[in-house]
This record gives structure tokens, sequence and C-alpha cells, in this order.
């Protein structure tokens, strides 16, 4: 719009110029130029319009002359015309039409509208739709245009700053209007009496209300009851003090949608002053899948730490276990006994002992908790003290093993313990066993197999139950007894096979004639090497005996 | 391997478990899904008559005996409770008599005969 600001145009020449009258004049003062054009058809007007304009002081005016309104705007057309002086009656156009065209043709040319006597009503209308003013033809003096020429000056001058105000503010609320409507959060404004007066497309998305159902409602719709008085306290106390505690902040509480659920949100909030009183901007953010992120981050941590608590916790207690088997077996003429536990990664309930029993016998025990962690462990534990202690006031190892069954039926575990206890009588060369579902072998030197087979049902399940003795057992050379825990038997090959009892008794029978601690070393390796480098599941625990002439 | 639930089923008034040969059962959360299963159906099956097909297991952990025998203590502790096992595999029939609870508990060969031992006790 370069010709809007043609009317301040300020440069200054001290060149000559062609007056309106076509003399030429010098001058030793910087002067203003303005190009008027003269849309008129009376060539006296005309001439009366050119004199008054050339006696202007400090301003220099470059007259042009047009006498139809078609060549008027054709010079308009071209530009560089700072005013335009125009009659209504031309030959070409009559009226307000006259001034209408122009003004249509050249916006930004500030018009000032010549009219006869008869046609001022005429000119006072074209004012009113932007004229910058109007002169009557026949009362016009030099003053009077000259003053009109400055007025309209001051007064296009005026509307070019209020256009551009305008078109800053309409640029300004279109920005608003445009960020608003795309944005992710929500953005709500409110006037001084808390009420909504803007709602964005999300908010609409985040409360569930429309535009039309929110609009003039109050902030407190927005709110679970319990906010709605602090929020009011709050609103009335700034309104009176100014003193804020959430204006300029980001914070968190709830928000209530419009199906009456709350959902956590961020707040940003900000206000400010205007003629029309204070406004209240609120951004809302739905923070649902922050917290919620926020809180499985958190119960990962917990969960971690659980964790490693439990970890610590079940190595303890490994280290317990392991401490409580026999650093040794026992070392008899005519036997060679051992008992070896290979574990598994994670502590368990399996258990073997040796301990006297009166003052020639030795008890063999061994045991299998069910299950794995730090529960089976512990009662691992518990198992043991408890033989140990009965074991040493009682003689009937049957007996020994109903009171540690009722003992552990005391306290609900979940778990249960199958567990072989068996006196072995050197004098004799005998075994008298108990076995609370515990499965053992004796295999001759032949390399037939016996089961030994349970006297009674596992431990700390029934708390009636009673768990007996077998038949005593004579022991011949060449026999051995394996006592093994499941472990063994239930190693799994990568085709989902167990090792199995056979398997079991095929490595012992093929390491007959090698100490016992050995065979029990061959009998893990062997189901080792089944599982071809699975990881082991369970404890692998054996006791064996072997049986040889006795010196 | 998938961990499956154990299946649910109705034939007649007998509520049927069928332990699912991956339920991962001697895993701690395989075993707790396990355990909630048949202790939920335990507490409302209704009339209380329960068998559990273990007729896909062919290895369990001992920790399912232990579950089992909770289901068997909560249903005897009842008027009119029965805990049934059938399908026993050769590996469950050998543990489950190693430990001698096949001679605490009923245990059918299959599980029509013990759905049809139930249904006309």
């Amino acid at each position: 719009m370069p010709e809007l600001d043609l009317l301040d145009d300020d440069s200054s020449s001290s060149i000559s110029r062609r007056s309106a009258s076509g003399d030429s004049k010098q001058t030793r003062q910087p002067t203003k130029h303005r190009n008027v054009l003269v849309i008129e058809d009376d060539d006296v007007d005309f001439e009366i319009i050119e004199r008054s304009l050339d006696k202007a002081d400090g301003v220099s005016f470059q007259v042009e002359h047009a006498v139809r309104l078609i060549d008027g705007l054709n010079r308009l057309a071209l530009g560089g015309i700072h005013l335009l002086l125009l009659d209504l009656g031309l030959p070409d156009s009559q009226g307000l039409e006259t001034f209408q065209k122009a003004q249509a043709h050249s916006p930004h040319v500030p018009i000032i509208v010549l009219s006869g006597l008869d046609d001022q009503s005429l000119a006072v209308q074209a004012v009113s739709q932007g004229a910058m003013d109007y002169l009557v033809k026949g009362k016009m003096e030099s003053g009077l245009l000259l003053r009109s020429i400055d007025y309209a000056r001051a007064r296009h001058k005026a509307q070019l700053n209020l256009t551009r105000a305008l078109e800053s503010v309409q640029a300004s609320e279109e920005r608003f209007r445009s960020i608003a409507e795309s944005a992710n959060d929500a953005i709500i404004l409110a006037d001084d009496t808390g009420n909504i007066i803007s709602w964005n497309p999300a908010a609409q998305t985040l409360f569930g209300y429309s535009e039309e159902e929110v609009l003039g409602k109050s902030l407190t719709t927005l709110m679970p009851e319990r906010h709605r008085q602090p929020h009011t306290q709050g609103f009335e106390r700034f309104k009176s003090t100014g003193q804020a505690t959430m204006i300029g902040k980001t914070v968190e509480f709830e928000g209530l949608r419009k199906d009456g659920s709350e959902f956590p949100l961020e707040l940003s909030l900000s206000t400010w002053k205007a003629a029309e009183g204070q406004f209240y901007c609120g951004i809302i953010r739905d923070v649902t899948e922050r917290k919620r992120a926020e809180a499985d981050r958190m119960k990962r941590l917990a969960a971690e730490r659980d964790l490693q608590v439990a970890e610590t916790e079940i190595n303890i207690a490994r280290e317990v276990q392991e401490s409580l088997f026999p650093s040794k077996a026992p070392s008899l003429d005519g036997f060679d006994i051992a008992g070896m536990v290979f574990p598994a990664g994670r502590a368990s309930g399996d258990y073997f002992d040796f301990i006297p029993l009166g003052e020639d016998n030795i008890g063999i025990i061994v045991g299998d908790v069910s299950g794995h962690g730090l529960g089976p462990a512990m009662m691992m534990v518990q198992t043991q003290a408890y033989l140990r202690a009965l074991a040493q006031s009682g003689d009937d190892i049957g007996e020994i093993l109903t009171d540690v069954n009722r003992l552990l039926c005391a306290n609900e575990h979940g778990h249960f313990v199958s567990l072989f206890f068996g006196c072995l009588e050197p004098g004799t060369r005998s075994l008298i066993y108990a076995s609370a579902g515990h499965r053992s072998y004796l295999l001759n030197a032949s390399g037939e197999v016996t089961h030994l087979d349970g006297t009674g049902t596992v431990l700390a399940l029934f708390e009636d139950e009673g768990i007996g003795c077998a038949p005593t057992i004579a022991l011949k050379p060449g026999d051995l007894i394996l006592i093994p825990t499941d472990g063994i038997q239930e190693a799994m090959s990568p085709d989902k096979s167990l090792f199995g009892m056979e398997r079991t008794l095929d490595v012992i029978r093929a390491n007959l004639e090698k100490p016992a601690n050995e065979i029990i070393e061959a009998l893990y390796h062997a189901a080792r090497d089944f599982s071809e480098g699975a990881p082991q599941a369970d404890d692998i625990t054996a006791v064996v005996i072997k049986v040889f002439d006795s010196h | 391997m998938t961990n499956t639930a154990p299946n649910i089923s109705k034939q007649d008034d007998v509520t049927v478990i069928t332990l699912s040969p991956t339920d991962q059962s001697f895993d701690e959360e395989g075993l707790e899904q396990v355990t909630r299963v048949i202790l939920d159906v335990v507490q409302t099956a209704n009339p209380r008559w329960v068998v559990i097909d273990m007729s896909q297991k062919t290895f369990f952990a001992s920790s399912l005996i232990a579950v089992l025998t909770q289901g068997w203590k909560q249903m005897k502790d009842r008027d009119d409770g029965k805990f049934v096992i059938s399908g026993l595999t050769p590996f469950g029939a050998e543990v489950i008599s190693a430990a001698r609870l096949d001679r605490v508990w009923d245990i059918y060969p299959t599980l029509d005969e013990a759905v049809q031992a139930l249904s006309s006790s």
C-alpha cells in the first residue's frame, strides 16, 4: 500500500517545479511535495482550485487535471497521486456514484469531494462513506481549501493508523485462534466473574462439553466438588488483593469431565487486564498417561527393590542351608557313605544329614521340600532342627517322623516334605528306615534293585498321619543304597524327556565299583549331560551307602 | 512355551479342571495361576464335585502336589464335597504313589470314569 504514506511524504527538494498555473519558481526552503489530481469538468472551478493551491506555504502542490472520471481513474492507476479533489457531477458520472467509483478504484487515496450548492447532501453522504471532507464550489476560498487538505491529511493519517491497529489486532486474534484451534492442550479463557468465554476443540475433547454447553458457565463446572470452594476463595482473594498463588505457575490437580469422571491435569494459569476487566487464561493438559507411566515406573522400581531383597534373603538362606549340610560323611568300618548336594541357582528345600543315633548307630536323612525359594528353604531348616532335636530323645525313627509331621502341620506352609530317615546299625549290619513318601533304592552286587517304598505319606499335609518303620533290612557286602531327591530323575532333555529312574539306576550299575562320592558325581554329570546345558531346574542331592565286608 | 491356564468345564454336575501341559506350574507365576483356578473352583463349584484331569500332564513339579492337596483338603472340609484325580500319566502316577498320596486321594484312570463315579454317588 505505498499510496497510503504519500500524504506524509516529507521528502524535500529545492529544485524548480511546475506550479499549478505553469509558472516556475525557486525556493530555498525545503518544501513538501503533494501531487493533487483534480477531476473537474468546469474549467473555472479548476482554475480557482489551482490558484488556491498555489498560495500554500511550505507545500508544493503539483496539480493535474482531468475532466472526465474515466480519465481521472486512469491517472490514478498510474500512481503517485497524494490527494484527489473530485467533483461529483462529471460528464461520465453523476452524484454519489462518482465518489463510490473513485474510492473503489483507489481506496488508499484520500478524496475531498467538490459539490455544488444543489448537491451538498450528496457530499455529506460521501463523507459518511469515507470521503475526507467536502467543499462547496462557489464558496471555496483558498484558505478553506488548504485547511480542508490539512484536515483530510490528518484524518487520513488517523484512519491509516486505525486501520493498521485493527489489522494488527485482527492478525493477533487470528494467530490466537489458529493456535487455540490446533493446540493439543485445552485453552480456556474466563472473564472476571470466573465464567468461561472461550473454549477450544482440545478443551471439548478433554472435558466432553461442547462450546455451546460451556460458554458462560463457571470454571467450577470443570472441577470436582472438593476443589470448588478453594478455587472460589482464591479467585475472590486475587480480585480483592491481587495476591495469587497459582497465577504464572504450573500446578497439578484433578479435572471433572462431563460424564462425572475425574482425571489428573496440569494447569498453567495467566491473567491480564483490559478495559473490560480482568481476564484469565488456563492451559490444561491431561496428564493421565504421564501419571500412569510414573506409577508404573514406581511400581517397577519397588518390584526391583523387592526382588533384590528377596534375592539377598534367598542367598542368605542358601548360605544357611549349606552350612547345615554335614561337612563330611561318617566313617564306619565296612561302609562307604557319601552325601552330596549340587544346588540349582535358587534356594530350595533339598536336605541331607548324618546324625548320631545312640552310641553306635548313624541316622541317614534325605529330604526334599516341595517348591523353590525362601519358604521351602526355611521349611527345610525347620525340618532339620525338629529331626535333630527329636532324634536325641527318641529311638523309634518312625515315631520321630510322626512327631516331625505333627510339628510341621502346626504351621500352614503350603509345602510338603518327602523324607527318608534311615538308621544304619553297623553292629548288626542292618538298616531300619521310615520314609515319608520318599522313595529310595537298594541294589545288590548283581545290580538288582529293590524299591524302598514310603512307609507314610509326605510330611506337613496330614496332621494325624502315623509313619511306621519298614522291616529291618539285612545288608550284605556289595549292597548299595541310593537315596536321591527328585532333581536327578526330573532332569529334562531339550525334547522334554525326563532322565527318570531307569537311567539313574543304569548309571549306578555302571559305576558300582567306584567310591560312593564318585558314584554321586557320576549321577550328577549324567543328569546334567542329559539336560544338554539347560539351566539346572532343581537341586540334585543324593546319599549313597556302599556295604563291604567288615574287617 | 505359551503359558496356558487350566481349562474349566462342566460335565453333568461335575466341574472338571483340565490341567494344561503348558501351564508352567513349575514356575512361581504359573503355579500361582493354577493354584488360584483350583481354589476358586473348590470355593464356587456347585455341586461341590470336582475332577482334576491330569491326562495331559506328562511332567509336573512337586509344588503342584501341594496345590492339589490344598484343594483336596478344602473340599474335604465341606459337606458333600468331592475332589478326585483322573488320567494320571505314568510320571504322575509314580510321583503320587511315591508320596503315598494314592492312599489318600480318589484316583480314576480316566476322566469319564471319574465323572461317572461322582455323578452316580
